[in-house]
């Protein structure tokens, strides 16, 4: 851990309805994708943001379960990484630079998951205005099996303190085009840990017109 | 002795109190009246969070603050606060403190708990790593309460933080221990380091009341304090600089609805309560004392109700109105007296 970068505000909600807010400070950060062990990333691409904007037509959404290292027992939170659609095969590394990485402000405990591990779900929903929205849903013990450190993490292994993974639960998404995006953890007998943001294309290009 | 006054000095005495929502108030006319430097020509935006001073004579040009928008130096030379990089922009510096040995080597104190160490007067800093967890189920995250350079070892820092109890560090912030054998609670918020001829004492104030210990803190023993009566939250301490004259605060609880100071005449072993004039409507946060002026106490309450004392602690004075919340107090003697007052 380098030097706190990132301070993260958390609701931890309990199956009893306590709710805790700890400032937590992140320095590092790492996405895994599904065929890729975990890339570091910059924290400074952690955003809780309500809205994001990133580079028109080459930007893709990949929906995530988000791991965050808290002393009293790690948190899973719904997230979504944006990036750089036509790098992410060539030099994913580089791709997951770009863009982005969008966290839920609402966490669960992994404790609590226990008993109820198989019917966990992520899901996400994009509202177009132009197109239908779209729903995806993959359930936790599929997402498992896609992640190793995802079930070392349910089985009790902890991140060290500042550390947040990120795991991308599928690469093969539409790119992400102007539309509020949805994404849920859904844990039986919660209500659902959701965020909710806008995400805005950037112009491609400022027009002479433009200030 | 105590108590001589030399009244050409008072002019040239600051007084200085850190806001939350008023950035930082000054008087130049010991506590009547206060003033904050405007926005436009001040360096820091005068409804900032403050939550810290620190106030050193061999460095009277200058008082840093903290904030949650970074860490800030005053200049009287040049009337303004200038706003220093370090890694704890976004945090809530809560404490600062400068080594008597060394007036390079600064220490600052956040939320959530971590310390910080520069070894250049701010120009650089790097993390403590402080062994604290990020979760605390009645405040939410822990924070740093004090911080005191040992006045005999000159890389010894001694920590108290809420809520995980005392820490230090033998290495300039390198590594630490936790020694909270004895405490009743780890809620600590303020240490005094005692240095007498038959030995180390520390005192430590927490939560549930006073506590002390004679082995450098490997164990603490709770100190009853009758006078205290029913109040049990002990919050700041402060020695009058060459005396055995010791200064508890007490009240009900944070924030509270009772206020009351403690004065010790041996060194913290027997107490007594201090009259004030006007009762303090909540509990006193901060206690300041100064080597440069060892006859001067200035104290507030959270809600700025500030009291001074200018022959330790024997009378007291309630200085003006009060501020809003203030989190800490802090006089210092200015080398000339400015006709801009800040």
């Amino acid at each position: 851990m380098t030097a706190l970068q990132v301070i993260y505000q958390p609701h931890v909600v309990q199956a009893d309805g306590a709710c805790l807010t700890p400032d937590i400070a992140l320095a590092d950060l790492a996405v895994a994708l599904p065929a890729t062990p975990p890339l570091p990333v910059s924290i400074e691409r952690w955003t809780t943001r309500v809205d994001t904007s990133e580079a028109a037509g080459r930007t893709l959404a990949l929906p995530a379960l988000v791991l965050v290292a808290a002393s009293r027992g790690d948190l899973l939170v719904p997230g979504v990484v944006h990036a750089d659609a036509r790098q992410l095969d060539a030099d994913p590394l580089l791709a997951l630079q770009a863009g982005a990485k969008v966290v839920g402000r609402f966490a669960v405990r992994l404790l609590e998951l226990s008993g109820v591990a198989d019917r966990v779900h992520l899901s996400w929903e994009v509202d177009h205005t132009a197109v239908p929205s779209a729903r995806r849903e993959w359930p936790l013990p599929k997402m498992v099996a896609r992640h190793a450190c995802l079930r070392d993490a349910l089985s009790g292994w902890t991140l060290p303190p500042g550390f947040a993974l990120m795991f991308v639960v599928e690469c093969e998404q539409m790119p992400a085009r102007s539309a509020w995006h949805r994404v849920a953890l859904h844990v039986p007998g919660m209500d659902a840990f959701q965020h909710e943001y806008l995400f805005s294309e950037l112009p491609v290009g400022w027009s002479e017109a433009s200030p | 002795m105590i108590g001589q006054v030399d009244s050409q000095a008072h002019a040239s005495v600051l007084y200085c109190a850190a806001s939350i929502g008023h950035a930082v108030w000054f008087s130049r006319d010991e506590g009547q009246a206060w003033k904050r430097p405007i926005t436009p020509s001040a360096g820091l935006y005068n409804e900032s969070r403050c939550w810290s001073l620190c106030v050193d004579p061999v460095r009277p040009d200058e008082i840093l603050c903290g904030t949650d928008q970074g860490l800030y130096r005053w200049r009287h030379s040049m009337q303004r606060w200038t706003y220093m990089p370090s890694p704890m922009d976004g945090l809530h510096v809560l404490k600062i403190a400068r080594s008597s040995h060394d007036a390079a080597l600064l220490a600052a104190g956040t939320r959530p708990a971590e310390i910080f160490i520069s070894e250049d007067e701010g120009r650089r800093w790097r993390r403590a790593f402080l062994p604290v967890d990020s979760e605390c189920h009645f405040i939410n995250t822990p924070r740093v309460t004090s911080i005191e350079f040992d006045p005999v070892d000159a890389d010894t820092i001694w920590v108290t933080v809420e809520i995980a109890g005392i820490f230090r560090s033998d290495d300039r912030g390198r590594t630490w221990v936790r020694l909270n054998d004895g405490l009743r609670d780890p809620d600590v918020h303020k240490l005094l380091i005692f240095d007498e001829p038959e030995g180390r004492r520390l005192l430590c104030s927490t939560e549930v009341g006073l506590h002390r210990s004679t082995d450098d803190g490997q164990s603490w023993q709770f100190q009853p304090t009758p006078c205290a009566g029913e109040l049990v939250y002990f919050r700041s301490l402060a020695a009058l600089h060459g005396t055995d004259v010791v200064f508890l605060s007490i009240g009900d609880r944070p924030s509270g609805d009772v206020g009351k100071l403690l004065r010790s005449r041996d060194g913290g072993r027997n107490w007594e309560l201090v009259p004030l004039p006007g009762e303090p409507t909540t509990t006193i946060w901060s206690i300041f004392t100064c080597a440069s002026d060892p006859a001067r106490v200035l104290i507030t309450t959270i809600f700025g109700e500030i009291y001074d004392s200018m022959d330790g602690g024997e009378h007291w004075r309630r200085c003006g109105r009060a501020l809003g919340e203030v989190r800490e107090v802090a006089f210092q003697r200015l080398a000339h007296v400015s006709g801009h007052a800040p």
